[in-house]
């Protein structure tokens, strides 16, 4: 029995493989293959060319006129895109998953290293400069955060992120509202979601990961609150808070999920629905009045709301803590590694960043000069006045600027320009999302659960009463004409007997 | 060697091809995975899985229900429709049978999502309301499927059978029952079996009316294969393509009696 299936499936898998194959040209030194989200690099307009065009020409001209050919992939989740590189023999040199992706892609030894993995931290940037000479542009914050942060790799060793990945994108998951129809005080906590209040007004995302984070965030809002009083009263220090909340974010014990199951439940009945993508326009056509977003999202819709509307949105970090969520490039298996750290950085230069940011919307990882200007022509008030609020960048550009520079002055706190670069107060409540793991298939079991419909009992009755309805009719048409048959031939042999 | 002489068997070439390459090896695929688990054993652990959980007999059952409640709905709306239709004296120009196809010509997702935004401006919000919403899209998109059946084989209806069962004194109704009904049946269920199963397994629909907040079998199925749960998402496959297969079945049967009973008249 279990023979011809393993045949079978070697027999498929093969006929597959060999499609796959076909498809593939032999690996070439001249070809960058590159996968990234959609619509998540600059493609070129009346001024300037595309990143990629860009790219090729700045290596033509570094490497004699050697010409290269750059194949570009899009992808539209981080679970498509593992299944893609699960399936197919497709590769790529550069892939953009999200901070937990990556995470796991290190685990399941789908990336290579860019740097020895076992690089003690203080070498690291020394490493990193080597192949990267813009890797000091990065924002220091975030160079550090991804140097400390460790995850295990397929060998069961502590790596950091830092040795697999470079950042590209980040920004903060919150509430994205119309602030005429939602009060200030009450969008600054989770439980705005569940707030009868509020009711059909807010939406969740159909993605379990972050819903996930908010309903946990909602299910311990008390000891988060605690937390954040303590660290008011300075009884813990600015790190220590971050990790806990780090700690409470990623807990996924039973105990938990079935908090978060109760919780998604309650959610389900009281939100507009959930979604991926029509949040950022049903906020701005009034559909909803609460979307919980991407802050990049955040900032087109605004724009979107301001322009076609003239309607004010505001988008706010919830006071317990949040999601700070972070894309970076990792080296495929087998990576072109030569053309990859060419292109890797390219991307770190702050003008390529700073063109990035001005299509995409998200906020950039890479600081320096050049990002500054940018984001002081955007939102730097033109006159500075008493009623200007001061927003204290440096915990973001660090060094890349002179000292005292990254001071912004702005008019208004809450719009693209909070989403974009929060303060420090808000960043350190943020924490980093970490892979489901083991509990990936008890999460979604709870997660569909939730979401099934708890009262389907009627549903049962319908079809068992249709089932006893359609073969009582079935019995009695059949008894009916067995019958008239019965009478027709009485008929018959009555009419033959006269 | 025998010479190379085409005959009329090749012409079936490039459709054995496509067959075997879009039909036969993804179901064997899913056949594959259906019965192995995640280490690529043999086993029956994900039918086990599925019929121990109740989430996924409670979606199933919500499934059959809104399939079989839109296949109704639709034979309901459609059905005096399609007889009007194939009535010479309302439509001589066959003009409003191309406006009720046309709906069929716009892409599937756009015309959902402008079905969104119109049943929103009317009041009928997927948020507040998930399963009416879902309902009348799930109507308004099938239901072209159900006067399309139904319509080529009402023009193909016999009318001295309808004028003789008049003459011979039956009622309206009674001509209605015993007649006209009988006779349009094989397109009844023709169009049941093209409304049924899609309605089943749709996720589109539920989703953007819905607000996501239903989930249905095509919906269970998208979410396990997203999440790399390829063995779960192919026994929930596996299990709605026996459903086809007993529904079939089924109507097979109720097909043929209405001709043993002597052309289905009397």
């Amino acid at each position: 029995m279990k023979k011809p299936f393993c045949l079978l499936g070697c027999l498929l898998f093969s006929s597959i493989s060999l499609v796959g194959c076909s498809s593939k040209t032999k690996q070439d030194d001249n070809v960058l293959r590159i996968y990234n989200w959609q619509d998540y690099i600059f493609e070129g307009d009346d001024e300037n060319d595309s990143v990629i065009e860009q790219f090729k020409e700045y290596y033509k001209e570094k490497h004699d006129g050697k010409e290269i050919k750059v194949e570009y992939y899009t992808f539209e989740t981080n679970e498509n895109m593992l299944n893609v590189l699960n399936t197919g023999k497709s590769q790529y040199d550069l892939i953009c998953p999200s901070d937990y992706t990556i995470q796991k892609m290190i685990k399941d030894g789908l990336v290579e290293p860019i740097i020895d993995p076992t690089t003690p931290e203080d070498k690291i940037e020394e490493e990193m400069t080597k192949k990267l000479p813009n890797y000091t542009s990065i924002s220091p914050y975030i160079r550090e955060l991804f140097e400390t942060s460790l995850t295990k790799n397929k060998q069961g060793e502590d790596v950091s992120w830092a040795s697999y990945s470079i950042p590209y994108m980040w920004g903060t998951m919150g509430f994205m509202y119309d602030p005429n129809q939602v009060d200030e005080e009450d969008i600054k906590s989770w439980s705005v979601v569940w707030d009868k209040k509020y009711k059909y007004k807010a939406t969740l995302k159909d993605s379990v990961r972050d819903t996930y984070c908010a309903c946990v965030f909602y299910v311990y809002q008390d000891e988060l609150n605690e937390l954040s009083a303590k660290l008011e009263s300075k009884e813990i220090t600015e790190s220590q808070y971050t990790a806990k909340i780090t700690e409470i974010m990623n807990r996924k014990d039973k105990a938990t999920i079935k908090k978060v199951e109760k919780a998604l439940q309650e959610a389900k009945e009281n939100i507009y629905g959930f979604e991926v993508d029509s949040g950022k326009s049903d906020i701005v056509t009034g559909k909803i009045a609460i979307n919980f977003c991407w802050s990049g999202d955040a900032v087109y819709s605004m724009d979107t709301a301001e322009e076609e509307n003239d309607t004010y949105l505001n988008y706010v970090v919830p006071k317990e803590g949040s999601n700070i969520w972070f894309d970076g490039w990792v080296l495929g298996k087998n990576a072109n590694k030569e053309l990859a750290y060419e292109f890797l950085n390219f991307l770190c230069d702050p003008r390529i960043a700073s063109l990035n940011m001005n299509e995409i919307g998200y906020t950039s990882s890479v600081a320096g000069n050049e990002i500054l200007d940018m984001v002081k022509e955007w939102y730097e008030s033109e006159e500075i006045t008493e009623d200007s609020y001061a927003v204290d960048l440096s915990w973001f550009f660090g060094d890349t600027v002179e000292e005292g520079e990254a001071i912004i002055y702005t008019d208004e706190l809450d719009r693209q320009f909070s989403a974009q670069y929060p303060d420090y107060e808000t960043v350190i409540r943020c924490a980093i999302m970490e892979d489901f793991g083991k509990e990936n298939t008890a999460i979604l079991e709870m997660w569909s659960r939730a979401k099934s419909e708890s009262h389907s009992l009627w549903a049962w009755i319908v079809i068992i009463l249709s089932i006893v309805a359609a073969v009582a009719f079935v019995c009695i048409s059949k008894a009916n004409r067995h019958v008239r048959t019965k009478r027709v031939a009485n008929k018959n042999k009555l009419n033959q007997t006269n | 060697m025998k010479k190379f002489r085409f005959s009329r068997k090749q012409l079936v070439i490039p459709y054995a091809i496509f067959l075997i390459l879009f039909v036969l090896l993804p179901l064997l695929l899913i056949v594959y995975y259906a019965f192995t688990n995640s280490e690529g054993h043999l086993s029956f652990v994900n039918f086990i899985n599925f019929f121990k959980d109740s989430t996924k007999l409670n979606t199933l059952a919500i499934s059959i229900v809104i399939g079989a409640l839109n296949t109704i709905l639709c034979l309901l709306i459609g059905y005096p429709i399609a007889y009007l239709l194939a009535n010479k004296k309302y439509n001589s120009n066959k003009v409003i049978v191309m406006l009720f196809v046309m709906p069929m010509w716009i892409n599937f997702v756009l015309r959902t999502a402008a079905t969104r935004d119109l049943l929103s401006a009317i009041g009928i919000k997927g948020g507040t309301m998930p399963y009416v919403a879902v309902m009348i899209g799930m109507v308004y998109n099938y239901l072209p499927f159900v006067i399309l059946p139904l319509y080529t084989t009402m023009l193909k209806m016999d009318k001295s059978v309808i004028e003789a069962a008049s003459d011979l004194g039956a009622k309206p109704y009674q001509v209605f029952i015993k007649a006209i009904i009988p006779m349009s049946m094989p397109g009844v269920i023709s169009a049941a079996t093209m409304v049924f199963m899609p309605t089943m397994s749709s996720f589109v629909i539920s989703d953007i009316l819905g607000e996501r907040k239903i989930q249905l079998l095509g919906n269970l199925i998208d979410l396990n294969f997203n999440h790399s749960l390829w063995n779960n998402g192919s026994t929930i496959a596996l299990i709605m393509l026996v459903i086809i297969g007993i529904s079939m079945l089924l109507t097979k049967n109720v097909k043929k009696e209405p001709a043993s009973r002597g052309g289905g008249v009397w």
